[in-house]
């Protein structure tokens, strides 16, 4: 815990940085995942695979502390997230961006201020009011650097909710490189995009990542994307792990019993 | 579960209200006793000299100081209640007060913050259930005649209203945006500032420019009680019998407001 406190530089040395033992969670209406084993490596590109309902986004919450587990240990950077209050719970959250199929950006704001809410987790009051108002060149710079990575260099100042549902996507992507996050968490970060749409947002995901050698845990229901992109794929049915697989070992057959009715 | 029964539960509830509805109809039509209306006691004569408006151009002048000052009444009058009435409807807002994390089991809150916001919430009802009217009867005993009891009693009123429209505002926009900023590690005025508030400014313009109206409307009346402006000359007019020169400043408050609402409804056409 004391890490989160001192200074700005968060430390992710540790091997593991998700760990999940024995973990069950759920809701008000009972439990959606049980017995959960699963651990991350720094580095790693996992997949999680499933049919809608099976778990996956429940999993992705678990992961990114929105949800405490009923039961089980969860460690991420080996430390519980829910002993964390105040400004230790924000430093840490500030390690994890969030990818959501819904984007979640503020419509009416420019493209410019919603990649740079990224990094809300680390400025003081006053930073964050000064940089509403008047963003500093230096950090209007760096989101144009982003901004241009994820092909939206000419985008800085439109406003939000006059993209596309794919540039939409993209800005999603921006605010967490921008954020610079240690893992990078993405749920169906494609399922509203046509087909090639959602090719190029998998491979611009998977290449920023591996460029700055970030995590990354991406849920999808397309196969044949998890299969060509990512290294690992874990296979999700009815709140349990159904295999934990290299992405090469994974064949036609498990696919198809993950996804039989 | 029986959906036939279902229905005939539900609809012998609807034949109930219904006669309720009905049976208040009539009890209010009765107590206001409507069928008296043109029973005699009316007089028409009234109606003539309200036919012949006064056109005299120093009436005119004199009139239309009377509406600037109004104006002026109105337009301070709902500064002060936006003044007072933004910071209370943030306050009494859930959506700002509760952590989007605690959204579903708010008893986990921080129970300070849900404090704070009951008591902005108790303000807010206490000031906006007393009609500006009333604020200005008891403002104008205790400051005096004039203009600025008016305004107080306005800024009051209003700034009750704009308290509870602005909290419901931010409590009914999509919630996800604020919770992915919660996600970053963003803090309860972050997610304010750059989330929610631009979320709802749209509304709120709309809304604060109706009360505007609103308040120019009510300061005529305030005139009434002493609040100063055109509604205390209406006053005078009437109280003299000048039916001529009440039919005058009625007709210029009524093509102010309609311009009024025609210059809001263009801007806002312009500028969203």
């Amino acid at each position: 815990m004391e890490k989160y406190r001192s200074g700005s530089s968060v430390c992710w040395n540790a091997r593991r940085v998700i760990r999940l033992t024995n973990v069950s969670a759920g809701y008000a209406e009972g439990n959606i995942l049980s017995h959960i084993e699963l651990h991350v490596a720094r580095g790693e590109r996992v997949c999680l695979l499933g049919r809608s309902g099976a778990g996956k986004t429940t999993l992705l919450r678990l992961m990114s502390a929105a949800l405490a587990p009923r039961t089980g240990i969860l460690l991420l950077d080996n430390h519980d997230p829910h002993v964390l209050v105040g400004a230790a719970l924000r430093r840490m959250r500030s390690t994890i961006a969030i990818i959501h199929q819904s984007h979640d950006l503020v419509d009416r704001a420019s493209v410019a201020h919603n990649v740079l809410a990224g990094r809300l987790g680390r400025w003081s009051a006053w930073e964050t009011l000064r940089t509403w108002i008047w963003p500093a060149a230096d950090r209007l710079s760096e989101v144009h650097g982003v901004l241009q990575r994820v092909g939206l260099g000419d985008y800085l100042w439109h406003r939000c909710d006059r993209l596309s549902g794919g540039q939409q996507q993209r800005v999603a992507i921006a605010r967490a490189l921008y954020q610079q996050a240690q893992v990078i968490l993405a749920d169906e970060p494609v399922a509203s995009l046509d087909p090639a749409n959602a090719a190029e947002v998998i491979d611009l995901l998977i290449r920023t990542t591996h460029e700055d050698g970030r995590t990354l845990v991406a849920s999808l229901h397309q196969p044949e994307l998890a299969r060509r992109w990512f290294t690992r794929l874990i296979g999700v049915r009815d709140g349990a792990i159904s295999f934990d697989l290299p992405a090469a070992e994974v064949d036609d057959t498990r696919i198809a019993a993950l996804f039989a009715p | 579960m029986n959906p036939a029964w279902q229905i005939g539960e539900r609809s012998t509830f609807r034949w109930i209200l219904g006669a309720a509805l009905l049976l208040v109809c009539g009890w209010s039509l009765y107590r206001c006793e409507l069928w008296q209306v043109g029973s005699g006691t009316a007089d028409l004569s009234l109606l003539s000299g309200f036919l012949s408006p006064v056109t005299e151009w120093t009436f005119v002048a004199d009139t239309l100081i009377g509406l600037a000052d109004t104006l002026a009444i109105a337009v301070m009058g709902t500064l002060m209640a936006v003044l007072f009435g933004i910071p209370m409807g943030i306050l009494s807002s859930r959506a700002v007060m509760v952590a989007p994390r605690f959204a579903h089991h708010w008893r986990r809150a921080s129970q300070g913050w849900i404090g704070l916001s009951w008591l902005a919430r108790g303000i807010a009802i206490l000031w906006r259930s007393v009609p500006e009217v009333v604020w200005a009867v008891i403002l104008v005993r205790i400051i005096g005649l004039g203009p600025t009891a008016a305004v107080i009693a306005i800024g009051i009123a209003y700034a009750g209203m704009i308290a509870k429209v602005f909290a419901e505002q931010l409590e009914s926009c999509d919630p996800s945006p604020a919770a992915a900023l919660e996600a970053v590690g963003a803090g309860r005025l972050a997610r304010l500032v750059w989330c929610q508030v631009p979320q709802v400014i749209p509304g709120m313009v709309d809304y604060i420019m109706y009360r505007c109206e609103c308040a120019i409307r009510a300061s005529a009346i305030l005139g009434y009680v002493g609040g100063g402006g055109l509604g205390f000359q209406i006053e005078y007019s009437y109280g003299y019998g000048y039916y001529g020169e009440v039919t005058t400043q009625v007709v210029i408050l009524i093509a102010f407001i309609a311009s009024f609402e025609l210059l809001v409804d263009y801007a806002r056409r312009k500028f969203t």
